[in-house]
C-alpha cells in the first residue's frame, strides 16, 4: 500500500475535498473513534493543499476496504501525486543536519 | 456449629497434588520491580474501525492509551501473528499512533526501560538508527527526541536512541545478527543514562552516560516516530514502558514469558 496525493490550489480547497471524501466513507463516525478518512497537509511554502489518498482504507458505505482514488474523478485520478513527485515539488522538506534539533 | 464439624471438607492427596500442579499464576508485568506506565498487547484493548485499529487502550491502569483518529493512518489488525496471536501492522507508508508524553510519564529522563515485540519488518534507508525506520519514537520538535527502530542492513540493525543538547545523538544497537523481519523481543534499557539494547536476550554494547530524555521528548508515536524517519514496515505485537530498570533476572524473566507466548527464541 501506497500513499499518493491529490494537490489542489489551496489548504482549503484540500480541507473541502477531503471532507467530501470522507463523507462519502461513512465518517465522521464517533463509535469507532474515527474522525475522517484522510488529513490534508500543506505546503512549507506555496500554500496549496494535499489530499492523501491510499488503497486498502476502511468505508462504512461499503463496509469493506475501498481504494480511495475510486471516489475521485478521472481527472483527479490523472493528477496524483506520487512520493518522488511530492518530494520534488518541496513538500516534504529535507530533515536537519543530525544534531541540530 | 455441629454440622460444620460433621462435614469438614476433606483435603485428600489427590486434592494437593492437583494444587500443586495448578498451572502458576499469569506472569504479570505490573508485578515486576519498577512500575510499569504502559503495557499495550494486540489481543486486548484494540478499538477497531472496521480492520483497522483507532485506538489501543493501555492495560497497565495508567490510561497511556494509543490513537489515530484518521482512517488512512491507521494499522490494521492482523489474525494471525506472531504465537498465533493478534498483531497490529503498520504499511510502512503513514500508518501511525500517537500517544501519552514520553518525558511527561516517566519520574526520571535518564531511568527508563521499553519493551516491544515486533516481526515482519523490512530495513531501513540511513545506516543512522535516527534517519532509518522507526518503530517507536517521540514526535516532539519534529525531530528525534528518542527513537527505537531499525537501520538499513549496512547499519547496526535494530536498536534504539535518543537526542538531548548535552550528548547529541546516541544510539545503542543489539547484536547485529538478526535477518530482515525477524521476530523480536527488543528491550532498551536506559540505566542512569546509559543506553543498551537487548535483542532476543543478548545485550549490544552499552553506550554510556547520557544525561536522558529531552524535555522535548514528548508525544509517543508508534508507528514512526519523528520527522526524519520512514515508517514501520511491519508487525507489533505489545509494548511496554517501565518507569525505572528492572533487575536482569527480572528482565530475563520478562524475556521469557515473552519467548513463550510469541514463540521467540530468546
Amino acid at each position: 500500500m501506497s500513499v499518493q496525493w491529490l494537490v489542489l490550489a489551496t489548504m482549503g480547497a484540500a480541507q473541502a475535498r477531503g471532507g467530501d471524501i470522507s463523507a462519502a466513507m461513512g465518517y465522521p463516525r464517533p463509535a469507532t473513534r474515527t474522525d475522517r478518512a484522510s488529513l490534508p497537509i500543506e505546503h512549507p511554502t506555496s500554500g496549496k493543499g494535499a489530499v492523501p489518498i491510499k488503497d486498502k482504507v476502511w468505508s462504512w458505505v461499503d463496509v469493506g476496504l475501498v481504494d480511495m482514488a475510486s471516489l475521485l474523478t478521472d481527472a483527479e485520478r490523472a493528477a496524483l501525486c506520487d512520493r518522488a513527485e511530492m518530494d520534488a515539488a518541496g513538500w516534504f522538506p529535507a530533515p536537519p543536519p543530525p544534531d541540530e534539533p | 456449629m455441629g454440622a460444620f464439624r460433621n462435614s469438614p471438607r476433606r483435603s485428600t492427596a489427590q486434592d494437593n497434588h492437583t494444587l500443586r500442579e495448578a498451572p502458576r499464576l499469569g506472569f504479570d508485568p505490573r508485578n515486576l520491580g519498577a512500575r510499569l506506565l504502559m503495557w499495550s498487547r494486540s489481543d486486548l484493548g484494540a478499538t477497531m474501525n472496521g480492520s483497522t485499529v483507532s485506538d489501543w487502550a493501555d492495560s497497565s491502569g495508567n490510561g497511556n492509551d494509543f490513537s489515530q483518529s484518521t482512517a488512512i493512518e491507521q494499522p490494521t489488525l492482523a489474525s494471525a501473528g506472531l504465537g498465533g496471536r493478534p498483531e497490529l501492522t503498520f504499511d510502512g507508508s503513514n500508518d501511525a499512533m500517537d500517544g501519552a508524553s514520553f518525558v511527561g510519564m516517566v519520574s526520571a529522563a535518564d531511568d527508563w526501560m521499553i519493551v516491544i515485540v515486533v516481526r515482519d519488518w523490512t530495513w531501513g534507508g540511513n545506516v543512522q538508527l535516527y534517519y532509518a525506520r522507526g518503530v517507536l519514537g517521540t514526535v516532539g520538535g519534529g525531530v528525534t527526541r528518542s527513537n527505537v527502530g531499525v537501520t538499513s542492513e549496512a547499519g547496526a540493525g535494530l536498536g534504539f536512541g535518543l537526542w538531548n543538547a548535552t550528548d547529541g545523538h546516541v544510539q545503542a544497537y543489539g547484536d547485529d545478527s538478526q535477518a530482515q523481519g525477524a521476530a523480536a523481543v527488543m528491550v532498551g534499557v536506559c540505566d542512569a543514562g546509559s543506553l543498551t539494547m537487548r535483542v532476543n536476550g543478548t545485550a549490544g554494547a552499552t553506550a554510556a552516560g547520557t544525561t536522558g530524555l529531552h524535555s522535548g521528548a514528548t508525544t509517543l508515536e508508534l508507528g514512526k516516530g519523528n520527522g526524519n524517519v520512514a515508517n514501520w514496515n511491519g508487525a507489533v505485537s505489545e509494548l511496554l514502558i517501565f518507569d525505572g530498570v528492572l533487575r536482569t533476572n527480572e528482565v530475563q524473566e520478562l524475556e521469557a514469558y515473552f519467548s513463550n507466548r510469541y514463540g521467540v527464541r530468546v
